[in-house]
């Protein structure tokens, strides 16, 4: 019930509103209740002695001095809106002449008080519809970003920036998991500094932990919201901290989901203790929806550039086997081509200091897969049967750096026992052989 | 049966006051018209029909519910 009275009886009305917060709309119940109910208005010499007034409202009026009193129903499209109370000091009756301009004067409060409610109605709507487009746009560009977009960083940058303006947040940030590691992705500007400190300070957790926020996240797939983040007991102790450190407190943390599997996740956070609505939940969804699209799409990009890599290569040595015809180019191909092909040919040891400035012996395609891979000086040494090439041992390093002499030393020795090992396979399996052919 | 005869006068009060009535109430209709605002509605409310009814005093109850 909302009150609203005169200066003169604002006291009386306080009173009244805190000794009966709610009036039931029932006849019979309270002078109140019967004129909502029944529509039709009620008229008294003294409300201190009407039936229909309860003890604690007979005194009251009694306290105050009202006696006289008239209660008309406010009704808009025929609906019971509120009441108009007029009490006097004196015990009288309203005149019928008084209750009919009263009821009139209701009539047209009933008028005004419906638009009011109509027309907040309509700008609550407007607002929402508006923050409902401006979310629609925010969504839109940034699909259309990821579209055209070839760097992944830029999208994710995109979507922290848009998520946090959208839910009127300080700041947010991604991270993607990475075995036990939440590792940071991307942030927005306010979010960069606690992001780094917190990965520094925890960059591991307990994936089966189920006390900690984020692990539960994760394992259930649903989002989190928490209202102060420096303060819930439910947040570790070292977030806690942080949060207090850099002065965020309401919370909100959505899953990345890739086939259906937790492969990160997008918080916002804000500077005051707030709980996130579900309105703003299901946009950080739609956010995070956005991300692991993007994040799946440069996955499969990536996917579908080294298998062009790997099919231009096989393109590139299938194209020149097919222009030789004598089975010395063949092998002079082999040789030229790759290192192992050299080793075996020329039976010497090959050694590559960084794979990345060679040019020799390496297609493109390999170096790019190198590069990748991150490998970089790389030792071949031959197998060798009776100095004929059976096959070669390779070691990698990620590190660049020229193999010494000692090392290639060890590395031959070890071939030459694998060498002596391997070759001597096919003549035990000979022998074998002939052993059981010769078994009656 | 009773017929009550009113003089001149009295007729003359009657509509005298009745012409004050519908004033204060078309003035009342008017300046609700030009308010959108519930709690402004409602504070016009309570002064106008106390203004209305002379020397009374007066308590708005809204009701916000449905009936």
């Amino acid at each position: 019930m909302t009150s609203v009275a005169t200066e003169f009886v604002a006291e009386f009305v306080a009173q009244a509103a805190e000794d009966r917060p709610v009036v039931e709309v029932e006849p019979g119940k309270s002078i109140q209740g019967q004129v909502l109910a029944t529509k039709i208005p009620i008229v008294g010499e003294d409300v201190a002695e009407h039936e229909l007034a309860s003890p604690d409202s007979r005194a009251l009026a009694k306290d105050f001095g009202l006696h006289g009193f008239a209660g008309i129903p406010l009704l808009a499209n025929d609906r019971s809106i509120g009441v108009l109370n007029v009490l006097d000091k004196p015990i009288r009756r309203f005149t019928d002449d008084e209750v009919s301009l009263l009821t009139a004067f209701a009539d047209q409060a009933s008028l005004a008080l419906e638009k009011a409610r109509l027309l907040s109605e309509a700008e609550r709507e407007k607002a929402h519809a508006e923050t409902e487009k401006e979310r629609s746009d925010a969504l839109y560009q940034v699909s259309n970003r990821m579209a055209n977009a070839h760097d992944t960083d830029e999208v994710l940058d995109l979507i922290v920036n848009e998520a946090a303006r959208l839910v009127g947040a300080n700041a947010a940030y991604i991270r993607l998991l990475d075995g036990n590691a939440l590792v940071p992705s991307a942030a927005t500007k306010t979010a960069a500094e606690y992001v780094a400190d917190t990965a520094e300070k925890n960059p591991t957790f307990d994936l089966d932990d189920l006390s900690n926020p984020m692990s539960l996240l994760l394992a259930t797939k649903q989002p989190r919201v928490i209202e102060d983040a420096a303060q819930d007991m439910r947040v570790t102790l070292p977030a806690r901290l942080a949060a207090e450190k850099y002065g965020f407190h309401g919370l909100a943390a959505v899953p990345l989901l890739a086939n259906d599997r937790s492969i990160g996740v997008l918080v916002v956070m804000d500077g005051k203790t707030r709980l996130f609505t579900d309105d703003e939940v299901s946009l950080l969804t739609a956010f995070a929806d956005q991300a692991s699209l993007a994040l799946e799409r440069a996955r499969l990009l990536n996917e579908a550039e080294r298998e062009r890599e790997r099919s231009d290569a096989l393109y590139q040595v299938s194209n020149k086997l097919a222009s030789v015809h004598e089975t010395d180019e063949v092998l002079d191909l082999i040789v030229n081509e790759t290192p192992s092909g050299h080793v075996m040919a020329t039976k010497e040891p090959l050694l590559i200091e960084d794979t990345a400035a060679t040019t020799n012996l390496l297609m493109p395609a390999v170096r790019r897969l190198d590069q990748e891979y991150g490998f970089h000086s790389v030792v071949v040494v031959p197998l060798l049967a009776n100095d004929r090439s059976i096959g070669v041992l390779i070691v990698i390093d990620t590190r660049i750096r020229r193999f010494t002499e000692d090392e290639v030393s060890l590395l031959t020795a070890f071939a030459d026992q694998a060498s002596s090992i391997t070759s001597s396979l096919p003549v035990m399996k000979e022998d074998s052989s002939e052993a059981r052919n010769s078994t009656p | 049966m009773t017929i009550e005869i009113k003089t001149k006068k009295q007729l003359l009060q009657e509509l005298k006051q009745e012409r004050e009535r519908s004033n204060a109430l078309y003035q009342v209709s008017n300046r609700l018209a030009g308010i959108h605002d519930t709690d402004e509605v409602l504070d016009l409310i309570v002064n106008e029909a106390t203004r209305l009814v002379h020397n009374q005093v007066l308590i708005f109850a809204c009701w916000k519910g449905t009936a």
